[in-house]
């Protein structure tokens, strides 16, 4: 893993347990890997301070400027007119759910990440994904976002013969998913095959996701 | 997963002007604004506090938002609250107006409270180290900070290729690194 994608894990506390207590005991017995945790820290804090002029500018404006964003409000009217529509909007996606073979979200899903677009801050160059992956497979995560998720694993099926390498064990990784909001027994096939591929960045993820 | 929360920090890294919409949203937010007050009045603060406490949880958050590796699993209220609560216990407890510690609330998503703060004086140094930046390198890195993709900031800062403005900004990230005295 570069130290980059690293130091963000253990930020955004991506690690797991064991992961996270070899970093900490790496922080205290390398004092390079201390040295470069800290200057990490430091520019992403400098940047941050970029950010942060730029978005008081904007808060500036804002008290100047009147509301142009639908917000939010107190009319007690209103509030119980949407929990009554959200109510019987429930009642009629459970309906539909429980009558039709429909994909279903659920906790496999939610783990699947979209590539971000490189070239930008979200997408620092460490994490980037080639440019060739994340435009060839843009319509399938399109597809997700939009809760096609058949329609994603076709192209995700699709992309299997594109790709070689950690882009192809992330092509499996995303087709399992992705599938088991419509197949689930095919999904844990899937996730049970990537569990034993010792080459998968994916291993411990999919073990994870079978444990559930 | 809650798509609405999630397409938030996707707004915020789009672009500028999505940004400024989402900051503008959450600015306006009576209800969020009424429940940070809430807890600020009930734990001895006032009125100008809720301001700058309101203010540094959208601050905290748009900044969250330009990590990579950054997702909102819960409601975006939720988490802007969890910020305030947290920075409103730490300032207290700075100022020794002690807060029980079995009352210091665990944040949302379990970010690790070390991407959140940055202390006053750590800020202040790098406020001068971005001062003693000069003025084009400031705006290439505040364009990059922003999430800016490579082709606008060629485009605003009128260099020739998208190669070009990736050159300069990893000039002007070493040149920073060098103000900052890092290796």
């Amino acid at each position: 893993m570069q130290l980059y994608n690293y130091f963000e894990s253990y930020l955004f506390n991506k690690l797991t347990v064991a992961e996270r207590q070899e970093f900490e005991s790496r922080l205290k017995s390398d004092i390079s890997f201390k040295e470069d945790f800290e200057a990490h820290k430091t520019m992403q804090g400098a940047l941050d301070v970029l950010v942060e002029v730029d978005v008081m500018k904007h808060i500036a404006t804002l008290d100047k400027k009147p509301n142009t964003i639908p917000m939010k409000n107190n009319n007690s009217n209103r509030r119980w007119f949407s929990i009554a529509a959200s109510l019987l909007f429930l009642a009629a996606a459970f309906f539909v759910a429980n009558n039709y073979l429909e994909p279903k979200e659920n906790s496999f899903i939610a783990e699947l990440r979209a590539p971000i677009e490189p070239g930008t801050r979200s997408s620092d160059e460490a994490l980037v994904v080639e440019n060739d992956y994340y435009t060839i497979t843009k319509p399938a995560y399109d597809l997700v976002e939009k809760k096609k998720y058949k329609e994603a694993a076709k192209l995700f099926e699709g992309y299997l013969s594109q790709f070689t390498g950690n882009e192809l064990k992330k092509v499996e990784w995303d087709l399992a998913l992705v599938i088991s909001t419509f197949d689930i027994e095919r999904s844990r096939a899937l996730l049970f095959n990537i569990s034993n591929d010792k080459d998968s960045p994916f291993m411990k993820k999919a073990k994870g996701l079978l444990v559930k | 997963m809650n798509t609405e929360d999630k397409d938030i920090v996707n707004a915020v890294r789009k672009d500028i002007s999505s940004r400024n919409s989402v900051i503008e949203m959450l600015y306006r937010d009576e209800q969020l604004k009424s429940t940070i007050r809430a807890f600020i009045f009930k734990n001895g603060g006032d009125d100008n506090n809720v301001n700058d406490i309101f203010t540094y949880s959208i601050l905290t958050f748009i900044k969250q938002c330009y990590r990579p590796l950054f997702t909102l699993n819960k409601d975006a209220n939720a988490y802007l609250f969890s910020i305030a609560k947290y920075e409103w216990i730490r300032l207290t407890k700075k100022q020794r107006q002690l807060v029980s510690d079995h009352e210091r609330p665990e944040l949302v998503d379990d970010i690790n409270a070390e991407t959140l703060i940055l202390d006053k004086e750590k800020k202040s140094s790098l406020k001068k180290a971005m001062h003693a930046l000069d003025k084009k390198c400031r705006d290439v890195l505040t364009m990059w900070s922003n999430n800016l993709r490579m082709r606008e900031i060629a485009l605003k800062m009128n260099y020739k290729s998208e190669g070009m403005a990736r050159k300069k900004k990893h000039e002007c990230m070493n040149k920073l690194r060098t103000i900052l005295q890092l290796k």
